[in-house]
């Protein structure tokens, strides 16, 4: 096992065909997770679009513009020319098309496999000792279904577009007309068989392929953080496969099981789509967490305080992920239920809280160092703990009749998805970007571009808290003429935040052109990823790694391939007698 | 290690396939490669089950809410009968598909083979006798789901039931020889239709992967070293089986 | 696998003894008689379920038990549990295999539970739980509970002006203001 696997993964073959077929049948991990990668910041750049389309048709509380013929009509209807029926649509619906394809993409094309599918693939195998994940194969037909399923769902904003919400709630969603609605549901159901098989495969990897030696506690938190994601992957999304597949029988046969027109019910709609949706937010924000682990330890150069409380809090929010979905409908189901799933909600603050308390701990007295990583790192603790303190008001029976629907909804998602688990997906990609590409980038633009984020992003959203309290509620294109400052404060961080993000793209891209070599382990850190080469080789190993201490002993060990004068260990009796050694 | 230590007589012949197989390269031992993969299939038979809980969780809501309504419909549109010998040839497939296992697992690639072939016959009994004596029939006598249902002559406008408000019991409520239509059945019809359809495709499934396996047993690819692949066949096999074993009580006899 | 350690010293012969889920390789064949039985039960279980199915009742004595919908329902399926419960021990062998099959077998189990449990207990008491939806409402009253024990809500100042609104907006004198998106 040497020889021609001691290159670089991403070593082009003989010929140019060569390369690209390599690339198209790869079943290596590595290349797999980078066309992940690739595929979801396109359509983390394509759900901005709609975000900064939906941001500007805010900007003015009525209608922007008045046509030749005399109607009105919104910003929106004037940048999407949608036909509806061969009319155009109505100025409403073209700004309700906006916020659903935003939503849509965003959830199901990036947040979902932006961080396991993506990140999770590259680095999952490598923190493990691995060679690969459990089964290649499958990993590589997931992407490509992942493709498969994009492709409805962009044929859906090309073909009539939708405007259901990403929700997709009965009965608007059963009976509108056009076609749009069937192909993204169809498209959103061939995703979630992407998404099970790759938490399929993080299972068995996390079983079956850690390195000899490795125990369950001696994994590194972001592993812990993937694979309570893969449980509930594979145990929720499946329903939403079926709720789905319902409603496209629904709209097509007209089976009569959600439509209230044929004696169906739609509030069972809302339940069958929720036990999936609501596992799906933490889909999304629990591997968030792992990197924040990952980010926090290494930068502070500090055992993280509590590993175990960190790991089984990650199981913990998976466990009770199941049985929390219904405080999404306390104002459309009975009053016996609102009280057990009012109560059942409380009880997700408290793993939360034992992380957010372990990250604190950590870092008190640690020797911080602030690249980009350790700044979003901080940046996500700082907007997650606005967003998961803003949850008990919506989880508070009394207080969420009257927000219910409101911005504050909107803010708080917000504040949790974007301020959390896109936050900690930028902190990952700085952290790992030199080991996956081999090259560093330029560290104060992306410091920069954090900043921009990080003020652009609170500009945004922090407003739609008294926005929602005051009863702006959400989807609507107008609104009363008191909220305009309050949009326009806004709209205006949207731009900041897009500025920064536009920022980070071209640091990435000046990285790829022409950044300096990335050395083994830049920043210092004790997982096995940091002991290959950047990028690494083939198989990730040149022999099978021996394990030797745990994933965050930074009081015992110099991190492999750095100068240990660069880091001390707090025992200086320790570093004199290996210096005498 | 494609050949044996050399010196060994009865071993001096060209080996079977399973004989020579070697795990995956990122694989340390054959023994975790099969474990991963039983693993990985028993995820997948939980995606299985969860999928079909969709349609259990709809039936239980409905058949709450209307049990008359259910009960009747039950027994007016369904036969027990052809349920019930759905149910035996499934089990018996089940049976078989074990004996296969035992087959690969004492290197019988003859035991093996027929008890894959009866399953086969099985299965394609199961599908035969739920086209031809249930959906046929159906499909000509309008047992349609949802608004497709046109039984006795009656079809269900959308927005009718919601124009009639909380008299929805009364519309269907037709006389039709000795059976007299209730307001649900249409619903009723509907998770059949989509539940057994469902079903009726993973038996599909089902045969196409026996016929990989029954191919792949052929030519020499399982023995007591190896079988995985067969081995979950019959996992895959065996949900199918256990569907059933709940689908028919409830849409046939309750 | 090779035994020169890239970075680090020798592994702690301890841990790589101790590494969980390592099983030996032996392989464990199924025998024929135990599955035979198995099958033979299943059959019989099946047998059972249809007839009771059809069974109205039983008499003791002078008296007829009669079994509901709901015994019916509960034989059914405590039948079908067990049918599938040999079928996951037995054929799909459970109970040979390593336990990790079971944890996600019983991981499943629960989360169906979950879900149709916690679905039916909101459709099984809507309607029942919820007082005020059955209350009787009285122009310009305050909510209360009235002596008989029934609930009285009074229509609150919101509704009756949105009430009037809508008037004003359905007469065809009036110009409505155009309706807000329509976001569900």
């Amino acid at each position: 096992m040497s020889g021609h696997h001691d290159v670089s993964y991403l070593a082009p073959k003989d010929t140019f065909w060569k390369s690209v077929w390599a690339w198209v049948y790869t079943l290596d991990h590595k290349r797999i997770g980078v066309m992940y990668l690739a595929a979801t910041l396109l359509a983390f750049f394509l759900g901005g679009v709609f975000a900064i389309v939906l941001r500007t048709e805010l900007w003015e509380p009525t209608r922007t513009v008045i046509t030749d013929a005399g109607q009105t009509q919104t910003t929106g209807q004037v940048l999407f020319g949608w036909k509806e029926n061969g009319q155009q649509v109505t100025a409403n619906n073209a700004y309700n098309r906006a916020f659903t394809l935003h939503g849509t993409i965003m959830v199901f094309l990036f947040i979902i496999p932006a961080v396991p599918a993506a990140l999770g693939n590259i680095f999952l195998p490598i923190m493990l000792g691995a060679k690969d994940v459990a089964f290649p194969r499958v990993n590589l037909f997931s992407w490509y279904i992942y493709v498969f399923g994009s492709i409805f769902a962009i044929w859906s904003i090309i073909h009539g577009g939708v405007e259901t919400g990403w929700t997709f709630y009965t009965p608007y969603s059963s009976s509108t007309n056009w076609g749009g609605v069937t192909s993204m549901v169809l498209g959103a159901f061939i995703l979630g068989f992407s998404s099970i098989f790759t938490g399929i495969n993080f299972i068995a990897t996390v079983h079956k392929l850690r390195v000899p030696g490795m125990g369950w506690f001696d994994m590194p938190l972001f592993v812990w953080a993937v694979y309570a994601t893969a449980i509930m992957q594979v145990l929720a999304t499946p329903v939403l496969g079926i709720t789905l597949a319902m409603l496209v029988f629904e709209r097509t046969l007209h089976i009569g099981i959600f439509d209230p027109a044929l004696g169906g019910d739609p509030v069972l709609f809302q339940h069958f789509f929720w036990f999936y949706s609501h596992p799906a937010v933490y889909i999304m924000i629990v591997p968030g967490m792992g990197i924040i682990s990952e980010l926090i330890a290494v930068n502070c150069r500090k055992r993280i305080f509590g590993y175990r409380a960190i790991a089984f809090s990650s199981i913990a929010i998976a466990a009770i992920s199941f049985l929390v979905w219904a405080h999404h409908m306390l104002t459309s189901q009975t009053a016996a239920l609102n009280a057990i799933f009012s109560a059942l909600t409380f009880l997700v603050a408290i793993p939360t809280a034992i992380k957010v308390f372990n990250w604190v701990a950590t870092m008190y007295k640690a020797s911080i160092s602030l690249n980009t990583g350790m700044l979003y790192a901080m940046a996500f603790l700082f907007c997650f703990t606005i967003g998961g303190l803003t949850g008990p008001p919506l989880a508070t029976l009394a207080t969420d009749i009257h927000l219910h629907d409101t911005y504050f909804v909107v803010a708080h998602f917000h504040y949790v998805m974007m301020g959390g688990t896109v936050l900690a997906f930028l902190g990952g990609l700085h952290h790992w970007w030199p080991k996956f590409t081999g090259r560093m980038y330029n560290e104060n633009l992306a410091r920069l571009g954090c900043i921009l984020v990080f003020i652009g992003f609170n500009l945004t959203f922090f407003i739609q808290f008294f926005l929602g309290t005051q009863g702006m509620p959400r989807r609507y294109a107008t609104y009363v003429d008191e909220f305009e400052w309050m949009h326009k404060i806004s709209t205006t961080g949207s731009y900041v935040l897009a500025s920064g993000l536009l920022l980070h793209l071209m640091v990435f891209i000046q990285s790829l052109m022409g950044g300096a070599q990335a050395p083994k382990n830049p920043w210092g850190g004790l997982t096995f990823e940091w002991e290959t080469d950047s990028p690494p080789i083939e198989h990730n190993f040149p022999h099978e790694p021996v394990i030797t201490h745990g994933p965050y002993d930074y009081d015992t060990e110099y991190p492999p391939h750095c100068d240990p004068r660069d880091y001390p260990l707090p025992d200086q009796a320790k570093v004199a007698a290996l210096a005498h050694h | 290690m494609t050949t044996l230590p050399m010196g060994n007589a009865a071993l001096d012949r060209e080996l079977e396939p399973h004989e020579r197989y070697v795990p995956g390269h990122h694989w340390r031992n054959a023994q975790d490669e099969m474990e991963a993969a039983k693993l990985g299939m028993w995820l997948f038979l939980a995606t299985e089950i969860l999928l079909f809980a969709g349609f259990f969780c709809a039936y239980t809501v409905f058949r709450y809410w209307y049990p008359d309504n259910w009960h009747a419909a039950s027994r007016h549109y369904l036969n027990w009968k052809i349920g019930a010998a759905n149910t035996v040839v499934l089990l018996l497939s089940s049976f078989t598909i074990v004996l296969a296992i035992r087959g690969a697992q004492t290197n019988r690639k003859g035991m093996m083979l027929v008890n894959l072939f009866i399953t086969e016959l099985c299965a394609a009994f199961f599908l035969i006798v739920k086209l031809g004596w249930e959906y046929a029939p159906k499909w000509q006598k309008g047992e349609l789901p949802g608004a497709n249902f046109t039984y006795g002559g009656h079809t269900v406008e959308a927005g009718e039931a919601a124009a009639h408000g909380g008299l929805i019991d009364s519309i269907f409520h037709v006389d039709h020889g000795s059976y007299v239509t209730n307001a649900y059945d249409h619903i009723f019809l509907s998770i059949y239709w989509i539940s057994t359809a469902t079903h009726g495709f993973h038996v599909l499934v089902g045969m196409i992967v026996i016929g990989w396996a029954m191919w792949l047993a052929s030519r020499g690819h399982y023995g007591p070293r190896h079988y995985t692949s067969l081995e979950n066949v019959g996992l895959y096999w065996h949900i199918v089986d256990i569907i059933w074993i709940f689908l028919f009580p409830l849409l046939y006899l309750v | 696998m090779s035994n020169t350690p890239s970075l680090h010293d020798t592994v702690d012969p301890h841990e790589t003894l101790s590494r969980d889920e390592a099983h030996s390789a032996h392989v464990h064949v199924t025998p024929f008689w135990p599955m035979f039985w198995v099958f033979a039960i299943l059959l019989a279980l099946t047998a059972l379920t249809v007839w009771s199915s059809n069974v109205h009742g039983f008499w003791i004595g002078n008296t007829e038990i009669v079994l509901g919908g709901t015994v019916h329902i509960l034989i059914a399926m405590s039948i079908a549990i067990i049918k599938a419960l040999l079928v996951a021990m037995y054929f799909m062998h459970l109970k040979y295999d390593q336990p990790m099959n079971t944890v996600v077998a019983g991981a499943t189990v629960f989360a169906v539970i979950m879900f149709i449990g916690l679905t039916l207990a909101d459709s099984a008491t809507r309607g029942i739980m919820d007082p005020m939806e059955h209350a009787k409402v009285v122009e310009g009253g305050t909510a209360h509970r009235a002596a008989d024990g029934t609930w009285v809500t009074g229509k609150g100042q919101v509704e009756a002006a949105r009430e009037n609104a809508h008037a004003v907006s359905t007469n065809p004198g009036h110009t409505p203001a155009e309706k807000p998106a329509a976001g569900h």
